[in-house]
């Protein structure tokens, strides 16, 4: 069974044979930080942007843990956890960025986080990604009502660049 | 584990409310989405800035970023239910529910609801209003 975050999931379990969710934060009743398993294996997920404007459109970090980082979370305040994976990471990481409407995902891609990748850059970086991974979408052979929806968010995440 | 939760908040303990200035964001919530699993609206116990609201919520300086203040007794006068819920990464969360009718049903978080949400609103720190 993939562990790859599927269209159509809820963006805090994102992966249709989940065994466990553990939530470590939440905003407006809505999980935004914490872990789930599937396959035996766990991940992070974290909602970057929560609401981008006028699109019900935020955009999610997943990111496997390896055997190492399971180790170093055991040790881990939970609110350390973005720090320590991604943040002073020293290597680079490789995470699955999703784009969710109404909290359920419409669009993910693979990425690779470069070592020692800060917050601010970050979040500049995802929307880089995110805007050009929707431009080469748009050039897919999809229905009508999928390409709108990706021309849609692609024009949202636009204004949040530009902002 | 999260701290517990303190059981009966003093009327007087300010409350903020993060959000995010157009065209970084929707501005303040103002109203539940309970049909897409947005059950309760999320406060920060006491008076923070946007940046330190900015980095509990989001966990990072996220652009945009505002907050209004209220404190307990102006969201319990209007009949909003005020529970401090902390989080595993946020002992200050705090919840509001919308006033029960006297059925013991919640009662619907519509416009005027919003309108009277958004009024005990006093403090805000560049915000726009609700969304």
């Amino acid at each position: 069974m993939s562990t790859l975050p599927m269209l159509g999931n809820l963006a805090w379990a994102p992966v249709p044979a989940i065994e466990n969710v553990e939530v470590l934060d939440r905003f407006n009743g809505v999980p935004t930080f914490g872990l789930f398993s599937a396959g035996n294996e766990r991940q992070l997920f974290w909602r970057v942007t929560g609401y981008v404007p006028r699109s019900s459109v935020s955009i999610w970090l997943y990111v496997p843990l390896t055997g190492a980082d399971e180790s170093r979370l055991a040790h881990c305040d939970p609110a350390d956890l973005l720090g320590s994976l991604i943040f002073e990471s020293h290597v680079p990481r490789y995470v699955t960025v999703g784009i969710a409407k109404d909290y359920r995902l419409v669009f993910e891609r693979e990425w690779r986080i470069p070592e020692n990748t800060d917050s601010e850059r970050l979040l500049g970086d995802v929307l880089d990604f995110l805007l050009d991974a929707l431009t080469i979408a748009q050039h897919e052979d999809m229905p009508p009502a999928r390409r709108e929806l990706v021309y849609r968010t692609s024009q949202a995440i636009r204004e949040l660049v530009t902002a | 584990m999260p701290p517990d939760p303190m059981p009966d908040l003093p009327g007087d303990l300010r409350l903020t409310q993060y959000g995010e200035r157009p065209a970084y964001g929707d501005g303040f919530r103002d109203r539940l989405r309970e049909e897409i699993g947005e059950t309760e609206i999320s406060m920060i116990l006491g008076e923070v800035d946007s940046s330190a609201a900015a980095i509990l919520v989001t966990r990072y300086l996220a652009p945009g970023a505002v907050t209004r203040v209220t404190t307990v007794e102006r969201l319990q006068a209007a009949g909003f239910r005020v529970v401090h819920s902390p989080s595993k990464t946020n002992r200050l969360h705090v919840s509001v529910f919308p006033p029960v009718a006297a059925a013991g049903q919640p009662i619907e978080w519509d416009d005027k609801l919003a309108q009277i949400f958004n009024a005990c609103f006093t403090d805000h720190e560049g915000g726009t209003e609700g969304s």
